[in-house]
């Protein structure tokens, strides 16, 4: 235990100056580790840098209006000098000049040429002063300096204990009780981590920076952060477009385009000549999808069988007759001959008749052309002529049945559309509204124009009604507003290079993917559409 | 390195505070565009081959041009160019001349102006 007193004495000598610093903590409790920077924009870009430790800047250039990278060069004018930044990446580009490791408030003006475009751009470095570094450094070397007896005196004491530590050590004891690699390791890992922590080419990577909400409410996210969240925004502007209505609904079948497939009796189900159609199973309109063999009571089958026997002795007493009359033909009349092989027709025909309800089955045949649905069939199985054994519907060609709870506008319908419960917008085409009221709502139909060939019958879905009553607001896509943590939707604006302020607003749904702001934004505000419910977690 | 990060601090709170100044202000009084420069307003008259910039207080009343050096940075139809700046007759104006067309030329002028450090403005493109 005592080895470790010269090597407590060494870390609370290295400690020192670090703890020196702890008390300016207090002086700026806001900016928590924000680094200098200098932030330029024009009408077309936006330019951010960012002084690193050590006299290296990092520029990030971003279209303005979209927050996109924007990928070229910049030539850099400090002070006269003309100076190209070299690129590193996609928007990302290091500048290095001595100037900017000295202290100052320095303008620098950056010309920047991204494919056709090229802008000028200038902005002001606030440069940190080094002074305090040196004042402070001074300012306990200063006071050892003032007061030599206690320089003499601590210097005296440290040695005074050293060597008392050293003297009173115990003899070193056998390996097996003491192991020394464990002790010696420790002090190297800690003189590896302190170089690792001063060495410059760390610092010169890059400091991290967090996102941070400050006290007025706006989030600080740096350029670095923005272009790993992929923020974008997108400059607003007014726009006209139709209020909305919206209405719950399904997903219902085309009428025209659906069937179901029923016998017209009782009987027994057999397979088709592929055996029975299976769910989802592509079907043409006029295919066999299964037979149903008629099924009779004892009486019923009895009945038919003695009217078949009874027809069959006739067809052989009159094919008998016709033969005879046949090979008298000149002594007998004509007349005769033509009405005995007339009758013998006729009881041919009347046994052919019957014939299928002693033998014969009934084909189903799907109506419409389309993808079985419903399958409610078991080979052997009986049905009756009440049951839908198949559905059949053409997934291509689906409607949306929605119940209006105010009749007001209904008139005047522009448009509508439909939203998925996984949040698809389905463009719909109005066709028609019921007159008699069902759930006290009148129920409208819709076409679904070109419906995806997932969409379930049945689905619900929330249609919006687009009315021709102007609305003038803002168009932004539907992710663009997020809630807040107070409650109401918010926006975030984009007001400078790396802030942005939530925005409350009153917003109207326009279609499944856009909604209108009517209240909160002004025209030519840059708001966020990519990303900002990653912004708004920011705390 | 956290030795530097907390030197940075008290430098860092006016960096970020300070936002960009966007506002736009109307045609000067002889007719270009304002820039804001201080307290100052300047305001840059482009002509074909000529380059005026007026010096005006914060009420747009003229001020005279004497004693201020400077420099103007030009982007006109792909090519930079850097004009050296000198007060005109009268000490009414700065004006620098080159080869340029007015009409969507970018410029960003470097100013010294008395008793300041030497600052550098954006003029916004000429509509």
């Amino acid at each position: 235990m005592r080895r470790f007193l010269p090597l407590a004495l060494i870390a609370c000598l290295l400690a020192l100056p670090v703890r020196a610093h702890e008390g300016h903590d207090d002086e700026a409790p806001v900016a928590s580790n924000a680094l200098p920077r200098l932030q330029a924009e024009s009408e077309l870009f936006e330019l951010v840098g960012v002084l690193q430790p050590g006299g290296l800047m990092l520029l990030y250039l971003d279209r303005w209006a979209d927050n996109a990278p924007a990928d070229g060069a910049i030539t850099v004018t400090i002070e006269g000098q003309e100076v190209a930044a070299e690129r590193l990446g996609v928007g990302l580009f290091s500048l290095r000049h001595p100037r900017l490791a000295r202290p100052g408030s320095i303008d620098l003006i950056f010309s920047v040429s991204a494919g056709e475009e090229m802008d000028l751009l200038t902005g002001t470095l606030e440069a940190p002063a080094p002074a305090e570094h040196a004042e402070e450094a001074h300012g306990w070397l200063d006071a050892l300096r003032e007061a030599p007896v206690l320089l003499i005196g601590g210097l005296a004491l440290l040695l005074g204990g050293l060597a008392l530590g050293r003297l009173s050590a115990p003899r070193p004891l056998p390996p097996m009780v003491e192991d020394e690699a464990p002790r010696k390791a420790a002090p190297l890992a800690v003189g590896l981590l302190m170089l690792l922590a001063a060495s410059p080419a760390l610092a010169q990577t890059g400091v991290a920076e967090p996102p941070r909400r400050m006290e007025d409410g706006t989030v600080f996210l740096p350029k670095p952060s923005q272009r790993l969240l992929a923020i974008r925004t997108q400059a607003t502007a007014t726009a006209e477009a139709f209020a909305t209505l919206q209405m719950p609904g399904g997903i219902v079948p085309d009428p025209n385009a659906s069937g179901r497939v029923q016998p017209s009796q009782t009987g027994r189900l057999e397979g088709g000549e592929r055996g029975l159609p299976t769910l989802g199973q592509r079907v043409e309109r006029g295919q066999v999808l299964a037979y149903v063999t008629p099924s009779y009571t004892a009486a019923e089958r009895g009945t038919l069988t003695q009217n078949a026997a009874e027809l069959d002795a006739q067809i052989a007493i009159l094919q008998a007759r016709a033969t005879r009359l046949l090979s008298l033909r000149g002594s007998v009349s004509e007349r005769e001959i033509q009405e005995a092989q007339a009758e013998l027709a006729g009881a041919r025909q009347r046994r052919a008749a019957i014939q299928p309800a002693l033998s014969g089955r009934e084909a189903l045949v799907a109506p419409v052309s389309g993808s079985v649905s419903v399958v409610r069939a078991a080979l052997g199985q009986l049905v009756d002529n009440q049951m839908a054994v198949f559905e059949i519907v053409d997934p291509a060609r689906l409607w949306v049945e929605a119940l209006a709870f105010e009749r007001t506008s209904l008139d005047n319908i522009a448009g509508a559309s439909a939203t998925l419960p996984d949040g698809r917008a389905l463009e719909l085409e109005f066709t028609g509204r019921g007159l008699a009221r069902r759930q006290q709502a009148v129920p409208l139909n819709f076409r679904v124009i070109a419906p995806p060939a997932d969409v379930d019958v049945g689905s619900p879905v929330v249609v919006l009604l687009r009315v021709r009553r102007n609305l003038s607001g803002i168009i932004l896509p539907a992710d663009a507003v997020v809630r807040s943590a107070e409650g109401p939707p918010v926006v975030f604006e984009h007001t400078s290079a790396e802030r942005f302020a939530p925005r409350p607003v009153r917003v109207q749904p326009l279609d499944g993917a856009r909604v209108v702001v009517t209240e909160g934004v002004n025209p030519g505000a840059r708001i966020v559409v990519q990303g900002a419910g990653l912004i708004a977690q920011v705390r | 390195m956290f030795r530097r990060l907390f030197l940075t601090l008290p430098f860092a709170t006016p960096a970020l505070a300070q936002s960009g100044h966007s506002h736009s202000h109307g045609a000067g009084p002889n007719g270009g565009v304002v820039a804001e420069l201080g307290n100052q307003h300047l305001e840059l008259v482009l002509r074909d081959g000529e380059l005026r910039i007026y010096l005006l207080n914060e009420q747009d009343q003229p001020m005279p041009a004497t004693g201020v050096a400077g420099s103007a940075v030009l982007q006109s139809q792909g090519r930079q160019q850097t004009l050296r700046l000198a007060a005109g007759p009268g000490n009414a104006y700065l004006v620098g001349q080159g080869e340029f067309v007015a009409r969507g030329t970018r410029v960003v002028a470097s100013l010294t102006l008395p008793g300041q450090p030497q600052r550098s403005v954006r003029f916004p493109v000429a509509p």
